[in-house]
């Protein structure tokens, strides 16, 4: 999406907005299998008569499902305190005129106009009134009070609410609701291939309604771009294999906005089919379609540039020739790329007259060029190991097997050799894939490669006694051989059943052992989750006398200074300062020992600085008292 | 005379520091000890046990040996023989960055030892 970006902002095209191509569609099988999901769905709300009667008339079929609706929308009067139900009768009955009569709730609706309502309830009762005829104009409700509300809110379905409410009253001043357009936008996520609102599908499907119903209904373009139309675009479409029926509601709401509007129209190129382009099959057709699928005015069609799987680049610049359906646009690329292989097409497409249809200037599509692979001069022979002497060689024939017996033992080499040929031009080739199958009387198959020696010379050998305990589990007997090829560019894949091997090994086969049955077919043995073995610790005892052990010297150290004479009746006579000093100090280690068991380091420091304090001012005046005493 | 060579001397020392020294040192001597034998035991336990938790044996024993460097700075402070060395610093102020310290010190520890 970057590079789309740059190059937007490098290429100011003023005739038609440019965009990324929508890559995918609403197709037909998509509305058929859209349409089978409303048809499908039990009639057993007014939230669903709603949903599947509006889908059915996005997809083009309404008529169906009338009666069953409209019967159900007979017998089931709203609920007049719950809005939305009313919304949803009433916008059935503008849509199939079930001779229902809703005139009953005009007076009401109007009047809960009066009280302090919600954007979404607003929504509701203007829709519910425009939907039974009744005009609604700023005297009951002006856009203004509608921006304000949205912007109270603060969310973007109540913006979109609020643009769907305002594009439905019959005057007012819109420009002020139309200038928040743009601000909404860029509220958009990002995901890699789209963008879409926080809210989810029914935010941005509200929300992207709103703003082309605003610009319908004023007539100015909203300040939205092509591009972000389309990443819009690309969002529902990412949606659109839902099975929920209000999901599927509120895509087909939105693309039908996307689709039908006169402002940014998002256009998809996509392939008509994934067939290979070859002899049979020339033409490289697209369509060129909105999200509906529907036609867009008539555009030029360009193959910009074809890009081989090899980094090759042609530049062509020749253009499509539309077909009489609308949609369809065809190129005949073969022969004119005739080499097979996977190939990149970059078109670009050009509106032929001014359109809200958006301007793809690089569209990507991927094609395949196939051909029709042959064999030939394929021969198998089996050769002496030790001389290196070829015994015996066969010819084959392609696609026949051959009759002869050929037989090996360890003794031998099995060597086949052929070449792979483009059946048209007879140049040799590489494909991507050229097995060797051997299949024993037990249907046990072992696969080998055959290599290219050159372009299109394939080797394939085999050393039987190397190959024989570790391929064949020295089994001898006959073994049934085949050349399996294929490719992504090949036509005609094929298993080629070339003949008969009847190879002898020495040794007897080694059976699986019944411990080897047992591991490989059954079921293993259930692993126990070990959860971490705590660190072992030395039993309680040992440290327990260790701890005693580590605090018993103080016990020897308070009767050794008593003896050495320490005097620590003394302490009085340094004054009340000493007193309140060992006070401090002894409240601090006792602090200390809180702050091991309880407090965290916060608390401490806050009763730290209070004891310390104490301690520092008490301690300083008696150690100034002892310096006196010292020196008196 | 080899015995009495070695075990001589350390006698004449002993009896030199037990008349020389003063008191106040003599006492600093006495915790100094004190200390160094908890700092052994500490070690002893740790190499018979293993170091885990690895965090509560560290923060024990730069308790030890913090507590060992604070008192010999003290006793060093205090020794009237370095006043020279240390004018500035009055023995009680020599005291009182010793009891600082130690709180800090303490802090800490109590801090790391989980």
């Amino acid at each position: 999406m970057g590079p789309v970006v740059v190059l937007l902002l490098l290429v100011g095209y003023a005739s038609a907005e440019i965009a990324p191509s929508l890559g995918d569609v609403i197709t037909s099988r998509d509305q058929t299998r859209l349409r089978e999901l409303f048809r499908k769905t039990p009639i057993d709300s007014l939230t669903m008569a709603y949903y599947v009667s509006n889908g059915l008339r996005i997809l083009g079929e309404q008529d169906n499902s009338k009666k069953q609706i409209c019967s159900y929308i007979q017998q089931h009067t709203p609920d007049s305190t719950s809005l939305d139900t009313i919304f949803y009768a009433t916008s059935v009955d503008a849509l199939y005129d079930c001779e229902v009569s809703y005139s009953s709730f005009e007076k009401s609706l109007k009047d809960s106009l009066k009280s302090e309502r919600n954007v979404s309830e607003l929504f509701y009762i203007v829709s519910s009134l425009t939907n039974i005829g009744s005009k609604v104009d700023q005297k009951l409700l002006s856009p203004s009070k509608l921006l304000d509300l949205a912007e109270q809110e603060e969310s973007i379905l109540s913006y979109g609410q609020a643009f769907l409410t305002a594009s439905l009253l019959a005057d007012g001043d819109l420009t002020s609701l139309m200038d928040t357009v743009e601000d909404v936008a860029v509220q958009a996520d990002e995901s890699p291939t789209s963008i879409y609102f926080e809210g989810g599908l029914e935010t941005t499907s509200t929300a992207i309604t709103g703003i082309v119903r605003l610009g319908t209904k004023t007539g100015n373009r909203p300040t939205l771009s092509a591009l972000q139309a389309t990443l819009f675009g690309k969002y529902f479409l990412s949606i659109k294999y839902t099975e929920t029926v209000s999901e599927a509601w509120y895509v087909l709401q939105a693309v039908e906005a996307l689709a039908h509007n006169k402002f940014f129209v998002p256009t998809g190129v996509t392939l008509v089919n994934r067939l290979p382009i070859n002899i049979h099959n020339q033409k490289l057709e697209v369509h060129l379609t909105n999200i509906l699928n529907e036609p867009v005015p008539p555009s030029d069609i360009k193959l910009v540039t074809i890009e081989s799987s090899s980094g090759d680049k042609d530049t062509i610049n020749k253009s499509f020739t539309s077909e009489s359906d609308g949609i369809t646009y065809s190129y005949l690329l073969f022969p004119q790329v005739a080499s097979p292989g996977g190939y990149k097409v970059i078109l670009s497409t050009e509106p032929k007259t001014a359109s809200p249809v958006a301007q793809l200037v690089h569209v990507e599509l991927p094609v395949i060029v196939s051909f029709s692979v042959v064999v030939e001069s394929a021969e198998i022979s089996i050769i002496e190991r030790d001389q290196n002497v070829a015994v015996k060689t066969v010819p084959l024939q392609y696609p026949t097997t051959s009759q002869d017996e050929l037989s090996a033992d360890q003794h031998s080499k099995v060597k086949m050799t052929f070449h792979l040929l483009n059946k048209q031009n007879k140049e040799k080739v590489n494909v991507h894939q050229t097995f060797v199958r051997l299949v024993s009387a037990n249907k046990e198959e072992i696969y080998f490669v055959a290599t290219p020696t050159n372009i299109g010379i394939y080797t394939f050998e085999l050393d039987l006694a190397d190959a024989a305990k570790e391929f064949f589990n020295s089994q001898s007997g006959t073994y049934e051989m085949s050349l399996i090829v294929g490719g992504m560019s090949v036509e005609n894949p094929f298993s080629w059943h070339i003949g008969s091997l009847n190879l002898k090994f020495p040794g007897t086969p080694r059976d699986d052992t019944s411990e080897e049955l047992e591991y490989r077919y059954k079921p293993r043995p259930e692993i126990q989750h070990l959860f971490r073995a705590p660190e072992k610790r030395p039993p309680t005892v040992v440290s327990f006398t260790f701890a005693v052990l580590v605090m018993a010297p103080v016990v020897l150290l308070v009767p050794v200074w008593l003896l050495l004479g320490g005097n620590i009746l003394n302490i009085t006579l340094s004054g009340p300062w000493a007193i309140m000093f060992h006070v401090g100090l002894i409240g601090i280690f006792g602090l200390y020992y809180l702050f091991w068991v309880q407090l965290n380091m916060f608390q401490t420091l806050k009763y730290l600085i209070i004891l310390g304090g104490v301690t520092f001012i008490s301690g300083n005046r008696m150690l100034r008292q002892i310096a006196k005493y010292r020196s008196a | 005379m080899p015995s009495e060579g070695i075990i001589g001397v350390l006698n004449d020392l002993w009896i030199h520091y037990k008349d020389q020294t003063s008191l106040k040192l003599k006492l600093i001597d006495a915790y100094l000890g004190y200390i160094m034998v908890t700092g052994i035991i500490q070690f002893i336990y740790c190499c018979l046990v293993g170091t885990f938790p690895f965090n509560s044996f560290l923060s024990g024993f730069i308790s030890t040996v913090g507590s060992f460097v604070l008192g010999v700075c003290l006793r060093i402070q205090s020794n009237p023989q370095n006043r020279s060395q240390f004018e500035t610093i009055s023995p009680e102020r020599a005291f009182a960055d010793f009891i600082f310290a130690h709180i800090v010190l303490h802090l800490v520890v109590m801090n790391f030892i989980g």
